[in-house]
């Protein structure tokens, strides 16, 4: 049987457990209070830097001579040299044969566009310390799907297990005449 | 036996005194320490809310910077290119965005444009050439006797198209836009 000083022991522990909760809670939200504003930043100049770093890529233009076009009109990189990827890329390794009609420093055009793309990434986000990951996927006529293109940072890409910290440019769709459909997507994350 | 019993009534109220005299001291403490924390919260969120209005700013400034017509691209029907400035007009910048209708607009900042692909020497074979950077608009915060009094400064940096129209054809490189802004 428990004595009334007991008890009363008993009820000034509850109350001791009761404040220390309310000062934990009060100075979680503290923190995440604390937090918000800087993310809303990061969320902004992730979303910015991938739209704006996916457009410049696309829209990179190469000397024709360099390509044996026989012209000196630049080429744009994400529209006639990733067209031509597409359509002389094989189903199977090895993916590049040195078949197609541009070879940019007598390299086929995937390779050419992933060696670029690298460098590109490198140079303008990835010396800025975000890490990056470039997807380029191709939809066939006939269905299936495969990716064409995984550019990870050195270090390290941007996994699914990043979804809080990482941002994407979303999809930028590129049709590929009696191929199908390209679709191209850069992450970035902290 | 009245004595004992007197004395016994004033050590009670003496203990009685002393439990009330060390609850108040208790309650005081506590008061001082929940004052103390409620200004220390207090301070916080008012440097959380100028820090936010900071980079607000920031943030402002660098979206200003990407869409300015006295930088960004046009197709010639007046259609301006997202994310993407004209080299011809880059060149003219910095005269132009000295005058002070441009500090209403970005206030203490500095605005550089580097180019970043393709490295100009591979094409040029010059290895001496350096990065080509833009100085596009530069005013830091200065006191009268030109001393810096900024305590802060905060960069933004986007990836920006390049359009190259000096050799009579559109040619697209890539550069960095970075937008300093002065606390």
């Amino acid at each position: 049987m428990d004595s009334p000083r007991g008890k009363l022991g008993q009820m000034e522990v509850v109350g001791l457990v009761v404040i220390v909760i309310l000062i934990s809670l009060g100075m979680i939200f503290l923190a995440i209070f604390a937090l918000k504003s800087d993310e809303q930043k990061k969320v902004f100049t992730r979303k910015e830097l991938a739209s704006s770093t996916m457009a410049a890529l696309l829209k990179l233009t190469v000397p024709g001579q360099e390509c044996g076009s026989g012209s000196d009109v630049p080429l744009p990189l994400g529209d006639k040299i990733l067209e031509d990827c597409a359509q002389h890329y094989g189903s199977g390794p090895p993916n590049y044969d040195g078949r197609s009609d541009f070879l940019c420093d007598n390299k086929h055009s995937c390779q050419y566009f992933e060696e670029t793309a690298s460098t590109v990434l490198e140079d303008a986000v990835g010396r800025v310390g975000k890490r990056y990951e470039l997807q380029v996927s191709l939809l066939r006529l006939g269905g299936e799907q495969e990716t064409i293109f995984l550019i990870r940072s050195a270090a390290g890409g941007c996994p699914k297990s990043f979804a809080s910290d990482r941002d994407g440019s979303g999809l930028y769709p590129l049709q590929i005449r009696q191929v199908g459909l390209l679709q191209s997507q850069l992450f970035i994350c902290d | 036996m009245k004595k004992n019993k007197k004395m016994g009534r004033d050590r009670k109220a003496q203990i009685q005194m002393t439990e009330t005299v060390a609850i108040l001291f208790i309650f005081f403490v506590l008061l001082t320490f929940g004052i103390v924390f409620y200004y220390q919260f207090q301070k916080s969120s008012l440097q959380n809310k100028q820090e936010e209005i900071f980079q607000r700013q920031a943030i402002e400034k660098t979206t200003q910077v990407l869409f300015l017509p006295e930088l960004s691209c046009t197709k010639g029907e007046g259609e301006s290119e997202d994310f993407c400035f004209d080299i011809l007009k880059l060149n003219q910048a910095e005269e132009l965005l000295k005058i002070d209708y441009y500090y209403q607009i970005f206030g203490f900042a500095t605005i550089t444009v580097e180019q970043v692909f393709p490295d100009e020497q591979d094409f040029s074979g010059d290895e001496s050439s350096s990065p080509k950077i833009w100085p596009v608009y530069d005013r830091e915060k200065k006191d009268a006797e030109g001393n810096v009094i900024w305590e802060r400064k905060e960069e933004t940096r986007f990836v920006v198209t390049l359009k190259d129209e000096s050799q009579g054809k559109a040619e697209y490189k890539v550069g960095v836009v970075t937008v300093g802004v002065y606390q």
